[in-house]
């Protein structure tokens, strides 16, 4: 019998596990409200690295789209088609948002940083660096938008 | 910005459907396990041939997948999705390494430890085959992490 109430196990546990994770895909989940405290300086001066964070000096400092893929990603392609309509649509914000799209391969470090365990993988960082909404799988351009448009106003001193 | 190159890729449909003929087979495993552990054993050692095969030259020339190419693919529509083959192969090594140890212990007469590792596997093929989520391929990103580490 132990084989039957396995078959029973397996197939209810898979059911179990794959609806909570059709409901994660691709949902934009807040991180943490925006953080008093500062980004932790190694994981700053990776950001730095790829050319996060570095702005000019006539300019606001903006916030990022960080997408992880590689060439073995699937669903990679699509969350790049997602990022580049969202962030072509801000471009005209006061802040506009900045595309970086990393290979996990290339950057595994920063990838650990940040905890990415699978891809897609995308981040809403803040123009401070902070990590703000997460995204594991294909986001809707609509639901990212609307993540990150607030971070695009100007901030409160400047307006 | 980005640094992604281009893959080996393959249409979507043919790992769901091998995946969908794998869990029938690991279905007939455990329901066999019941009145016959030898049998359960052969048929799970079939499927990690299957396995095997599928990781050692990629999901298109995998058996199941040669099934799906001359008799299921040519009656679908036109590919409209691909999926990169490297998590994929690494997939059915993972399913190889449960079926094996799975067969090992129909064989040797340890029910319990055959359906048991079956069970992980049929888990795994089931949730790939009903919700698209390949288990073994979420795993990958961790391996290919090790392998660039070490």
């Amino acid at each position: 019998m132990t084989g039957i109430t396995l078959l029973g196990v397996a197939l209810v546990a898979a059911v179990v596990f794959g609806l909570v994770w059709q409901r994660r895909q691709g949902a934009v989940r807040a991180t943490g409200p925006a953080p008093a405290a500062d980004v932790p300086d190694d994981r700053r001066l990776q950001l730095e690295a790829v050319g996060i964070g570095s702005v000019a000096s006539d300019r606001l400092p903006s916030p990022t789209v960080l997408h992880f893929s590689a060439d073995w990603c699937g669903p990679c392609a699509a969350v790049r088609r997602v990022v580049t309509q969202v962030v072509s649509g801000l471009e005209d914000a006061p802040r506009p948002p900045v595309d970086v799209e990393l290979d996990i391969d290339e950057f595994p470090s920063l990838a650990k940083e940040l905890g990415v365990l699978s891809l897609p993988t995308t981040f809403i960082l803040d123009a401070d660096l902070h990590e703000r909404f997460r995204v594991s799988g294909v986001p809707s351009a609509s639901d990212l938008r609307a993540a990150l448009e607030p971070l695009t106003r100007p901030p409160a001193s400047f307006s | 910005m980005s640094t992604t190159l281009e893959s080996p890729q393959v249409d979507v449909r043919g790992p769901r459907f091998a995946a969908w003929v794998t869990t029938v087979v690991l279905v007939a495993v455990l329901v066999v396990s019941t009145f016959s552990l030898v049998a359960a054993g052969i048929l799970l050692a079939l499927q990690a041939v299957v396995f095997a095969v599928g990781a050692a030259n990629g999901p298109r020339r995998s058996p199941y997948g040669q099934i799906f190419g001359t008799l299921v693919a040519p009656r679908l529509s036109p590919v409209t999705e691909r999926e990169p083959v490297a998590p994929l192969r690494f997939a059915q090594l993972v399913g190889f390494v449960f079926a094996a140890l799975g067969t090992v212990g129909f064989v040797s007469g340890l029910g319990t430890v055959g359906a048991v590792a079956t069970g992980f596997a049929l888990f795994a093929a089931f949730l790939n085959a009903a919700f698209g989520f390949c288990l073994g391929c979420q795993i990958y990103p961790l391996v290919a992490r090790l392998r660039t580490t070490v």
